[in-house]
């Protein structure tokens, strides 16, 4: 029974990331909207920050900053790629932003399936 | 001498100075004359570095002067100056290219944009290509991803749009898995120095989690590098784009994103993927289903950009195959084969933006008659469509000769009937394009706008290169097998 | 113990947040969920020691992030998503990926482990020596200007190519867009 409840609170996190990951790919398929589509694939980036910063957690340890009295420290490492990866994903979500603005303006819609019908009445 | 100490890191920096002063200059014409000072540096950069790293010693760089697994590394071997020879060539005749194309494609105000944005797209191929650390490889094929959805963004048509912006969603969740995967290698090595890590993957106690780490890897790659079936992307890409990023698309971006894999698969996992055998299958399989099945799609396609799309899809399949024959004499000619793609399809994407321009049509069934009108444009597309097929005194018979010899020693049949099979779709869709251009000269096509003679220019540096190298084969073809070596000698 | 407790409820409030970020119609209640979920990941972030990613997350996440999507409604000036079906080869495709990453996530060193090899390696080397090596007592600063200061250079690059793409996408151009597509359809179509 211990180790079942260890098993579960060790690995919580990543059950839950993996949940938000699957969530965010569904959404990426499957949803017809643009901006739905984005936000999922925002989700999807979350998760994996997530992931990250769970791999860099140490028990009974405080924030990377070192100051007297403290001697044990989480990991800084993931953290600093994590800074990296959100700016990276800000930066590619605004494109994506931008795009969805365009596509509306030469389309009028921003569901995917409206527009390619558009563009097969277009093409007869 | 202080130069040539960074000559490793310099065809980063140099577009970082360069793509900020091409945007805020603001005028096209000072921004073309930029990228193009910036590419020929870039290019100089790898001829310079050739002497060095061809005696054997690959050429180290620690950013910041920390050492290697501390900080981040840069090292030159013979793949990455295979590699950055290439796309720096491809880089400047592109840019070449670009002058007069993109002029005709994009909105004048936009153009230092698009030139700084082919900057940045190349420079972070470049940096994918020169680092030795497996995050930095991340922030740069974002770089030169985000550069490439503005880029195909810039094409006439409202479809491409649509085309960048599915091409945004499937790159990004490409580049997130990869992520995934690099993060998982991380936890069972705590390193993230290429090197460092393939040496501590084998001491590692979760070893589930490095195979973990390479599925990752691998399904981030296969979408980024379009294999089949999760290409759905590209063709859009290819044929809404303007013509000049085409080239650059076709020629030098998902022969990077191929190049991670190898490196990824042969030079970091080589040893600690127990399951590599069962992987070498699957490259093999989906290596052969692209070339059959693509080739068909290109065979039935009417759009002369999307035929090249879905040969290009078709091609990247012989060089799976070459990859899953696991061995260094197959991945000498994979790379030989991507060398060889990279002139005939550079070539052709830069004959489609030609016709396009001129002929105002990308339709294949649209273009008879260009034989009489224009025997020079003909002359370069036989070439190129006959070196894309393979006949001898082509560069691509000289790859295809190395795979499909390569595969006779080992005894894989199957790829080579795939391998000869594939070959006689693609003489089938060149022989398409070429009767359809060559029929009925006294149709009313017309060839409205001249070209100038830049583009034609680039297009036929690549055409007699296509010629050249298919006669003088020595020195790309030891430098493919001296890449190779490299990564089997460390696996 | 109050941590992990923390932990396991936040993270339960962030998979309520995407489920209904998935399901919900009215897209500007999706940005303000949306909104809502990156200040759940940041308060995340804080709980699992990493104060710096938050304060990221927070501005860039819950800030910029929803302010770029608020605006792309605005302009846009779309509030609904039709009614969605289910997918059902997604479906498959998310529980195929799932369970597979579920079998890994087995293997992987449970959270807070002090054996994990992540902690063992180069980090390792950042604690103890980083305050020495570079004079900051923030590691995560010392390693991101210092020791990784390229990277922060490349994400340098990586706002400057946004920047420029968005520039290029939405920039104030004499030619009206639409208008040059209508054109180029009526060439075509001749």
């Amino acid at each position: 029974m211990e180790s079942v409840l260890d098993l579960v609170l060790g690995h919580f996190n990543y059950w839950a990331v993996i949940a938000l990951l699957m969530i965010g790919l569904y959404g990426i398929i499957a949803r017809q909207n643009l901006l739905k589509k984005l936000a999922c694939l925002s989700i999807f980036q979350t998760g994996v920050f997530l992931l990250f910063i769970s791999w860099g957690y140490r028990h009974d340890a405080t924030v990377p900053i070192l100051a007297e009295g403290f001697s044990r420290y989480a990991n800084p490492l993931p953290q600093v790629l994590m800074l990296t990866a959100i700016v990276v994903g800000v930066a590619t979500l605004a494109v994506g932003y931008a795009l969805i603005v365009r596509i509306h303006k030469a389309y009028g819609s921003i569901e995917e399936d409206a527009i390619l019908e558009k563009d097969q009445q277009e093409q007869e | 001498m202080l130069m040539s100490l960074h000559l490793a890191v310099l065809p980063i920096l140099l577009p970082m100075i360069g793509a900020p002063l091409a945007a805020l200059l603001g005028r096209s014409s000072w921004a073309w004359w930029i990228t193009l000072i910036i590419s020929i540096g870039q290019l100089l950069c790898f001829v310079a570095m050739l002497p060095v790293v061809l005696g054997g010693q690959p050429l180290d760089y620690s950013m910041g002067g920390w050492a290697i697994p501390w900080g981040i590394a840069y090292r030159v071997d013979a793949l990455s100056l295979f590699m950055g020879l290439l796309i720096a060539a491809i880089a400047v005749l592109t840019c070449v290219y670009a002058k007069h194309s993109l002029r005709t494609d994009v909105d004048h105000e936009k153009l230092p944009y698009a030139y700084c944005c082919m900057q940045l797209c190349v420079m972070g191929l470049l940096g994918m290509v020169l680092t030795a650390d497996i995050f930095n490889l991340f922030v740069f094929l974002e770089i030169s991803s985000l550069a490439t959805y503005g880029l195909v963004s810039l094409g006439k048509d409202r479809r491409a749009l649509l085309a960048a912006f599915r091409y945004l969603v499937t790159g990004t969740l490409g580049a997130t898995l990869f992520l995934i995967g690099v993060g998982l290698a991380y936890t069972a090595t705590g390193t993230l120095n290429l090197e460092d890590m393939a040496q501590k993957f084998a001491t590692s106690p979760h070893q589930r989690t490095i195979q973990g780490a390479f599925a990752f890897i691998f399904a981030g790659l296969v979408l980024k590098i379009a294999i089949f079936p999760l290409h759905l992307w590209l063709p859009t890409v290819y044929r809404f784009a303007p013509s000049a990023v085409a080239v650059l698309l076709a020629a030098t971006a998902t022969k990077v994103a191929l190049y991670v894999l190898v490196r990824c698969q042969f030079g970091l996992f080589g040893q600690a993927i127990s399951a590599s055998h069962y992987l070498a299958e699957l490259l093999l399989v989906g290596g052969v289903l692209a070339m059959l099945y693509c080739s068909y799609l290109a065979l039935k396609e009417d759009d002369f950009k999307g035929l090249l799309a879905y040969s290009s899809l078709a091609h990247l399949g012989y060089m799976l195959g070459g990859m899953g024959l696991l061995s260094a004499k197959g991945l000498s000619a994979s790379l030989m084969q991507l060398f060889a793609h990279t002139l005939a399809k550079g070539g052709l994407f830069m004959l489609a933006g030609i016709m396009v321009l001129s002929a105002g049509t990308s339709k294949i069934s649209q273009l008879t008659g260009l034989a009489g009108r224009s025997p020079l444009l003909f002359l370069a597309l036989v070439i190129c469509g006959l070196s894309l097929v393979g006949v001898p005194g082509t560069v691509g018979f000289v790859g295809k000769w190395q795979l499909l010899d390569a595969a006779l020693t080992q005894g894989r049949f199957g790829l080579v009937l795939a391998i000869l099979a594939s070959s006689l779709m693609a003489l089938a869709y060149v022989w398409k394009i070429l009767e359809t251009a060559y029929s009925n000269p006294q149709s009313n096509m017309q060839l409205t706008v001249k070209p100038g003679w830049l583009m034609p220019l680039s297009m036929w540096s690549l055409t007699l290169g296509c010629l050249y190298f298919g006669f003088f084969s020595q020195w790309p073809w030891q430098l493919a097998q001296h890449a190779a070596t490299v990564l089997w000698g460390s696996s | 113990m109050i941590d992990v407790v923390l932990n396991i409820v936040l993270l339960l409030f962030l998979l309520t947040m995407a489920v209904s970020i998935l399901f919900i119609r009215h897209l500007m209640a999706m940005a303000m969920l949306f909104g809502l979920y990156s200040l759940l990941t940041a308060a995340l972030f804080l709980v699992l020691d990493a104060p710096d990613v938050a304060f990221t997350e927070a501005a860039v996440g819950t800030g910029i992030s929803t302010v770029l999507m608020l605006a792309t409604l605005a302009i846009t000036g779309i509030h609904k998503e039709k009614r969605p079906k289910i997918h059902l080869p997604a479906l498959l495709l998310c529980t195929l990926v799932g369970g597979l990453l579920v079998v890994i996530s087995l293997d992987l060193p449970p959270l807070g482990d002090e054996q994990s090899p992540a902690l063992q390696g180069v980090a390792k080397h950042y604690l103890e020596k980083g305050k020495e090596e570079t004079g900051v007592p923030n590691v995560v600063t010392a390693v991101l200007a210092s020791y990784r200061g390229f990277d922060t250079l490349g994400e340098v690059a990586v706002i400057f190519t946004g920047g420029v793409c968005v520039l290029m996408l939405l920039g104030h151009w004499r030619q009206k867009p639409s208008v040059k597509v209508k054109n180029k359809i009526r060439i075509t179509s001749r």
